[in-house]
C-alpha cells in the first residue's frame, strides 16, 4: 500500500517523525514499508484498502515507550490510532478512522502481570491475546475462567476496549474492567480508581475510587492509550448445562426475547444468552455457491428445505447455565416451565463436568476459538463482514418489528438475512451480520448502502448501535442527536481539552478534536 | 453436539503446550513448530476455521498445513504478509521475520 501522508504534513517532515519514533522503539519497530501498511489495512474492507489507510505502524514495548511516542506526535504533529492486537475484524481490523495515521500497535507489550485465583481477577497488558491468557491459566492450572468473542484471535483488552461481548455470566467484557493504566494526550500517565493511591493494594478488587470514576471515559474513547488493565474473571464453575432447541419460525423471537430477559432479570439465568437464527450455522459449514448458482441470495424456499433436511428451527437457542449441578438443575427447571408456555418443544440438555472436553465451537464454555471467522467465507472470494448492532430494549414490541424490518432489508438488497438477538436482561443487542466477497464490487456497494439503510430505518425506530466500523462511526455518531448533538459537542470539548493537538485517534466514534475536525464525513 | 475431533498428530496436550509458546517466546526461540502452533494453530489446527477453508479448497488430506510435505517457503511467507481468501494477513508484530523464517522451514522440511 502506497503512503498516504497525515492530512497537512509533508514527505520530509513525516520521515523526520519516524525518525524519531525509530530513536524510541528501535528501527526494527517502526513499520513503514508499502508491505508494513498492508497488513495494518481493514482485511475485511468494504471497498478499496487504502480508505483508511495507515501511513506506518510503530510498536512500542513498554508504557515509557508509549509515552513518548505520544510526547514525539505532539512535537510532529502526526495523528496516533492506538490497537491492543488490531484484530478488529468486522469493524475495521487496526486500520484508522483518519487516512494517514499512524497505528500504535500495542502487541508487544503482551506480559500477564498478576492473576488472583482468590479475588477472580487478571492484570494484563494490551497485546495478550485470549490464546496467551488461556495458556497461561492452563499451564498454571489456574481455576478461573475468561469470558471470548467469537472472534479470539484478538486481544482481551482491545475487544474490552470496544464494548466486545462474550458468553458466559462475565460476557460483558467492557463491564469486567476494575481499574487501568492510561496515557493520555499529553504523555503524562495516570492509574484509574483505587489505583490512584500510591502502593494500592485494591485497585483491582474496587471499581469507583474516590470522586468521578474515569474507567468508562477510556472505552471507546481518544481520550487516552490504555496501558493496563485489571479484568475481573469468572471461577471456573464444577458443572454446567446446555438447554438446546430451534424454534421454528421468524416470530418466535418475540417471546424468546421475553422470557429469556425475564429470566434473566430474576437471576435464574446469567450468562446473556446468544440467539442466532439458523443462517448463523448454514454460514459455518457451506458457501452460497454450493446451494445456489443464480444470481443474488439463496431464495427463501431454498433455505426453508435446507433447514427442514437439517433439522434446524428459524432460531439456535442454546442457554447455559453454571455451577453447582443441583443449583443448575433446579434452574433449568424454573426455564422450562417458563417456556413451556409458549411452545411444547422440548430441550435437548447437554451436561458438562469440570474435567470434561471445552469444544472450541462452544465460545459459552469459555475457551477461544476463531472459528466463528469462517462465516465471511460465505460469499466467496476475499470475504468480508460487517456487523451492524442496534441496541433494543427487550420486549416484543421492540425486537419483533426490528426483525421483520431488517429482513426485509436483507432481502431488498440481496443479502439472506443474518440477524441474532444477545439478551442481557433489560436489553436486546441486534447484531447482523452482512457477508459479502470484497472482489465483487456491487456486492459491496449492496453491503454498504444495505447498512447505511439499517442505521436510518433503526434511528427512526428510537434506536442506536453499541458500536461500529470506521465507515460509519460518524454516520452512527450523527443518530445521537439530542438537542443538536449536545453529547457530541460534550465530548469535542473535552477532546480538545485533553489533545490539543488532536493527535490522539482523531475520529473515532465520531468525535474529531478541532484540528481535523473538517475531516468529519470525510 | 459432537465431540470436538482433535487431529491425529495434535494431541489436545500437544496443541495447549504449543499455545503456551505464545505467552512466553523466549521458551519457542527458533522452533518452528512451536511457533507455528502460536502464531497459527488457532485456525490451522484440526477443526480451526484455516483446516476447514483448505479442506474445502484442496480436500480433506491436504488441509493441515502440519501434515503437508507440497508447499514452498516463498508461497508461505506471501500468503502470511498478503493474507489469501479468508485468511487474514499477519503483521511483523504477529509474526515478526525471524519467526516466519523458523515457521517456513517447519513448514518445508518435508519437501
Ligand atoms: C465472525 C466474527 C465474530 C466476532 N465475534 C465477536 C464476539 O462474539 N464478540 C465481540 O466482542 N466481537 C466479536 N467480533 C468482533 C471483533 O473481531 C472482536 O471484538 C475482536 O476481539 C477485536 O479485536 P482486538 O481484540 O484485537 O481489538 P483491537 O482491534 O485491538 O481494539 C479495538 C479498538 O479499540 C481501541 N483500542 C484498542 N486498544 C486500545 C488501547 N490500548 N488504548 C486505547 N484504545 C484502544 C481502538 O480504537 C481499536 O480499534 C467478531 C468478528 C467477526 C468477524
Ligand atoms: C485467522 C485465521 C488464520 C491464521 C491466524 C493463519 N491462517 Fe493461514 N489460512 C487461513 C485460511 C482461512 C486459509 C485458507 C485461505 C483460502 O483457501 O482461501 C489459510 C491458508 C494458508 C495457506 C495456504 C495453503 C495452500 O495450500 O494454499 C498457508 C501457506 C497459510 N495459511 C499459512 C499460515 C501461517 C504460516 C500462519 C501463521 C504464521 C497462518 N497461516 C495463520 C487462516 C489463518
Amino acid at each position: 500500500m502506497k503512503l498516504q501522508l497525515p492530512p497537512g504534513i509533508s514527505a520530509p517532515a513525516f520521515e523526520r517523525a519516524m525518525a524519531a519514533f525509530r530513536r524510541v522503539v528501535g528501527d526494527e519497530w517502526v513499520l513503514d514499508s508499502d508491505a508494513d501498511r498492508h497488513t495494518y489495512s481493514d482485511p475485511y474492507a468494504p471497498g478499496p484498502e487504502d480508505e483508511w489507510a495507515p501511513a506506518a505502524a510503530v510498536a512500542p514495548a513498554s508504557t515509557e515507550e508509549v509515552q513518548a511516542i505520544v510526547r514525539l506526535a505532539n512535537e510532529h504533529r502526526i495523528p496516533l490510532w492506538p490497537v491492543s492486537r488490531g484484530k478488529n475484524l468486522g469493524y475495521g481490523g487496526a486500520a484508522p478512522r483518519l487516512p494517514g495515521s499512524v497505528v500504535v500497535d500495542l502487541g508487544r507489550m503482551n506480559r500477564i502481570l498478576e492473576v488472583d485465583e482468590q479475588l477472580g481477577y487478571c492484570v494484563i497488558e494490551p497485546g495478550v491475546s485470549f490464546y496467551d491468557l488461556q495458556a497461561y491459566l492452563d499451564d498454571n492450572k489456574i481455576k478461573l475462567w475468561q469470558s471470548v468473542p467469537g472472534n479470539g484471535w484478538g486481544s482481551v483488552v482491545g475487544n474490552a476496549l470496544d464494548r466486545g461481548f462474550g458468553y458466559t455470566p462475565y460476557g460483558d467484557h467492557t463491564a469486567n474492567i476494575c481499574g487501568m493504566e492510561v496515557v493520555l494526550p499529553d504523555g503524562d500517565l495516570i492509574r484509574t480508581g483505587m489505583g490512584a493511591i500510591e502502593g494500592s493494594r485494591s485497585w483491582h478488587v474496587h471499581k469507583y475510587g474516590y470522586g468521578p470514576a474515569w474507567d468508562q471515559l477510556f472505552v471507546q474513547s481518544s481520550y487516552g492509550i490504555v496501558t493496563r488493565v485489571g479484568m475481573w474473571m469468572m471461577p471456573a464453575p464444577e458443572s454446567s448445562l446446555l438447554l438446546a432447541m430451534n424454534p421454528p419460525k421468524g416470530e418466535d423471537i418475540g417471546w424468546l426475547v421475553e422470557t429469556i430477559s425475564q429470566l434473566r432479570l430474576r437471576g435464574v439465568i446469567d450468562q446473556s444468552p446468544f440467539l442466532p437464527c439458523s443462517f448463523g450455522k448454514l454460514s459455518l459449514i457451506a458457501q452460497r455457491a454450493d446451494l445456489h448458482d443464480g444470481p443474488g441470495p439463496v431464495p427463501e424456499e431454498k433455505l426453508a428445505e435446507f433447514y427442514e433436511k437439517e433439522k434446524l428451527g428459524f432460531w439456535i437457542v442454546g442457554l447455559r447455565l453454571y455451577g453447582d449441578e443441583s443449583v443448575t438443575r433446579a434452574r433449568a427447571e424454573l426455564i422450562k416451565k417458563a417456556f413451556a408456555r409458549h411452545t411444547d418443544m422440548p430441550f435437548h440438555e447437554i451436561p458438562w463436568t469440570a474435567g470434561d472436553p471445552r469444544p472450541i465451537y462452544d465460545p459459552s464454555l469459555a475457551v477461544p476459538t476463531a472459528m466463528p471467522l469462517q462465516m465471511s467465507n460465505w460469499a466467496g472470494g476475499r470475504g468480508g463482514h460487517l456487523s451492524f448492532s442496534p441496541v433494543l430494549p427487550a420486549t416484543s414490541k421492540d425486537v419483533l418489528p426490528q426483525f421483520h424490518r431488517s429482513r426485509e432489508r436483507y432481502r431488498e438488497f440481496g443479502f439472506e438475512y443474518y440477524g441474532s438477538f444477545t439478551v442481557s436482561g433489560r436489553t436486546a443487542t441486534n447484531i447482523n451480520m452482512i457477508m459479502y466477497n470484497r472482489d465483487d464490487a456491487d456486492e459491496v456497494r449492496r453491503a454498504r448502502a444495505l447498512f447505511d439503510v439499517l442505521t436510518e430505518d433503526a434511528h427512526k425506530a428510537g434506536y442506536g448501535e453499541y458500536r461500529a466500523h470506521l465507515g460509519w462511526m460518524d454516520k452512527v455518531a450523527d443518530t445521537f442527536d439530542f438537542n443538536n448533538h449536545a453529547l457530541r459537542r460534550l465530548g469535542e470539548k473535552v477532546k480538545d481539552a485533553l489533545d490539543p493537538n488532536g493527535i490522539l485517534a482523531p475520529g473515532k466514534q465520531g468525535i474529531w478534536p478541532s484540528t481535523y475536525r473538517s475531516h468529519r464525513h470525510g | 453436539m459432537a465431540e470436538p475431533r482433535y487431529a491425529l498428530v495434535f494431541s489436545v496436550a500437544l496443541a495447549l503446550s504449543g499455545l503456551a509458546a505464545a505467552a512466553d517466546p523466549a521458551a519457542s526461540g527458533g522452533n518452528g513448530e512451536a511457533l507455528f502452533a502460536a502464531r497459527c494453530g488457532a485456525c490451522h489446527f484440526e477443526e480451526g476455521m484455516g483446516s476447514n477453508v483448505l479442506a474445502k479448497r484442496l480436500g480433506p488430506e491436504r488441509a493441515l498445513l502440519a501434515q503437508r510435505d507440497d508447499l514452498n517457503a516463498e508461497y508461505v511467507r506471501l500468503v502470511v504478509r498478503r493474507g489469501m481468501g479468508m485468511m487474514p494477513f499477519l503483521t511483523r508484530v504477529d509474526v515478526p521475520d525471524a519467526e516466519l523464517e523458523a515457521i517456513t522451514g517447519w513448514l518445508t522440511r518435508q519437501r
